[in-house]
């Protein structure tokens, strides 16, 4: 609880309390497609979000394949958002045999299907299946070991899942099963759980996972209903970060009509969820935006001074990073004008909840 | 015995806006009376903000006077103004 202390002479003693509530600094970055480097437009960002998946071996997830520059920015004080996925991103899916840390797995062939969105091609994933029963441990162990390299001082946000309801949205399968939304989101739940209390608290002789890594599980935001977000955000998912995606794409709505969006669901979960601090790894507007996606970009920054402050008057979890997904197309938040999208970005970015002016 | 009391000018701050802090001492005893001020104050985004000085409260003419500000934080308490038992801190938030 804020507090303010006061000592007179002769040890007399007074205190304030329940006030000043001060908002966070809030960490701002840039994703370009194809986990691309962002800081030829936003120099010294403080987020980046990358993503991987659980099936390339674990120095492609940190720091990634030629990303040394990746490692040189949490050093020298960048959030890394590094999102890992059970789904296969499509080349070898087949089982992988390989040693970590002197111990030997073998994990087998992908055997479950995510986003099985009608008229496509749905993408092969480990199932939940298979983590929970411990066929993933070694993928778990390998991510593991990468981050040890985290440099110190550094910090790794851990998502689990770009959009764990877009991959549910549609059901699931597993070793031959068809699951439900519901039954694919209570297999989430129990899968997510068991990576991160394996990456907290792993088998003996497995060291931990180091200081400076946190969890969070990726959530699209107001796309699947309040439903959907009560049913894989229960109090007891060990999260250290809540996580959703904020777009303004369907309809022209102002940054804080859509910042308040998700956070409508999260006012409903129980009282643990509601106090996590969120961390946004997408953002974006379309470039359609009347008077220009400059200008909602230009918008943003004094929306989330709002929507924080109310966050923390009532006590609830503040939006504490936001990276802008500045790929996809045009529609969703590709910065179009490059330049102009990008020059507002820099200006969100350097001032108030990013950077005391 | 002197007592203290501190308000905000206002309930929540984000970055970078500016924290007033009134801090009022009430003197008992009706001599002039220096007294020395040490305070922290613990915010909701974990930061603690210190300060420290001395000050004669005179419950004739009442005034607080030269209040110092210890500044650990880099995040600084300076005294913006003083009225009769009172002195206002600022700092960035």
């Amino acid at each position: 609880m804020p507090r303010v202390d006061i000592e007179l002479s002769g040890g007399v003693r007074t205190s304030a309390s329940g006030e000043p509530v001060v908002a966070p600094l809030v960490y701002g970055g840039l994703y370009l497609g194809g986990n691309g480097d962002p800081r030829a437009d936003l120099p010294a960002p403080g987020m980046v979000v990358q993503y991987h998946s659980f099936a390339e071996p674990g120095p492609s997830q940190y720091p990634g394949w030629m990303r040394g520059w990746i490692h040189q920015a949490v050093a020298a004080g960048t959030l890394l958002n590094l999102v890992l996925e059970l789904k296969h991103y499509g080349v070898g899916t087949g089982a992988q045999a390989f040693t970590v840390e002197g111990r030997a797995y073998t994990v087998p062939t992908p055997a479950g299907t995510i986003q099985r969105r009608p008229n496509t091609t749905p993408p092969v994933a480990y199932s939940y299946g298979q983590v929970i029963a411990g066929q993933c441990d070694g993928l778990i162990h390998r991510t593991l070991a990468a981050l040890r390299a985290i440099p110190p001082g550094g910090r790794i946000n851990v998502q689990l899942a770009s959009e764990v309801d877009t991959d549910n949205e549609f059901g699931t399968t597993g070793n031959g099963a068809t699951f439900t939304t519901a039954q694919a989101d209570a297999g989430a739940v129990a899968a997510y759980s068991y990576i991160i209390g394996w990456m907290r608290d792993p088998p003996t002789g497995i060291a931990p996972a180091p200081a400076g890594v946190t969890f969070s599980m990726g959530w699209a935001g107001q796309w699947s209903g309040r439903d959907a977000y009560l049913r894989t955000h229960p109090d007891t998912l060990p999260v250290d970060f809540d996580a959703f995606n904020s777009y303004n794409r369907s309809a022209n709505w102002t940054p804080e009509r859509r910042l308040l969006e998700t956070l409508a669901y999260k006012r409903a979960a129980g009282p643990v969820m509601r106090r996590k601090p969120i961390l946004m790894p997408e953002w974006g507007t379309s470039a359609d935006w009347p008077g220009g996606q400059a200008s909602y970009i230009d918008a943003w920054a004094p929306a989330l001074r709002t929507v924080n402050e109310a966050q923390v008057v009532r006590g609830e979890g503040p939006i504490v990073g936001t990276c802008y997904f500045g790929s996809r197309d045009r529609t969703w938040g590709l910065l179009d004008p490059r330049d102009t999208g990008a020059a507002a970005l820099r200006r969100c970015y350097a001032t108030s909840p990013y950077r005391r002016p | 015995m002197p007592t203290a009391s501190v308000t905000f000018d206002r309930p929540v701050y984000s970055p970078g806006d500016t924290i007033r802090m009134t801090v009022t001492v009430q003197a008992e005893d009706p001599a002039p009376v220096t007294q020395t001020i040490r305070g922290e104050a613990l915010l909701s985004d974990g930061t603690r903000l210190s300060f420290s000085g001395e000050v004669v409260v005179d419950r004739a003419a009442p005034t607080l006077e030269s209040v110092l500000v210890d500044d650990p934080t880099r995040r600084v308490w300076t005294r913006e103004t003083s009225t009769p038992q009172s002195a206002v801190f600022i700092a960035v938030a």
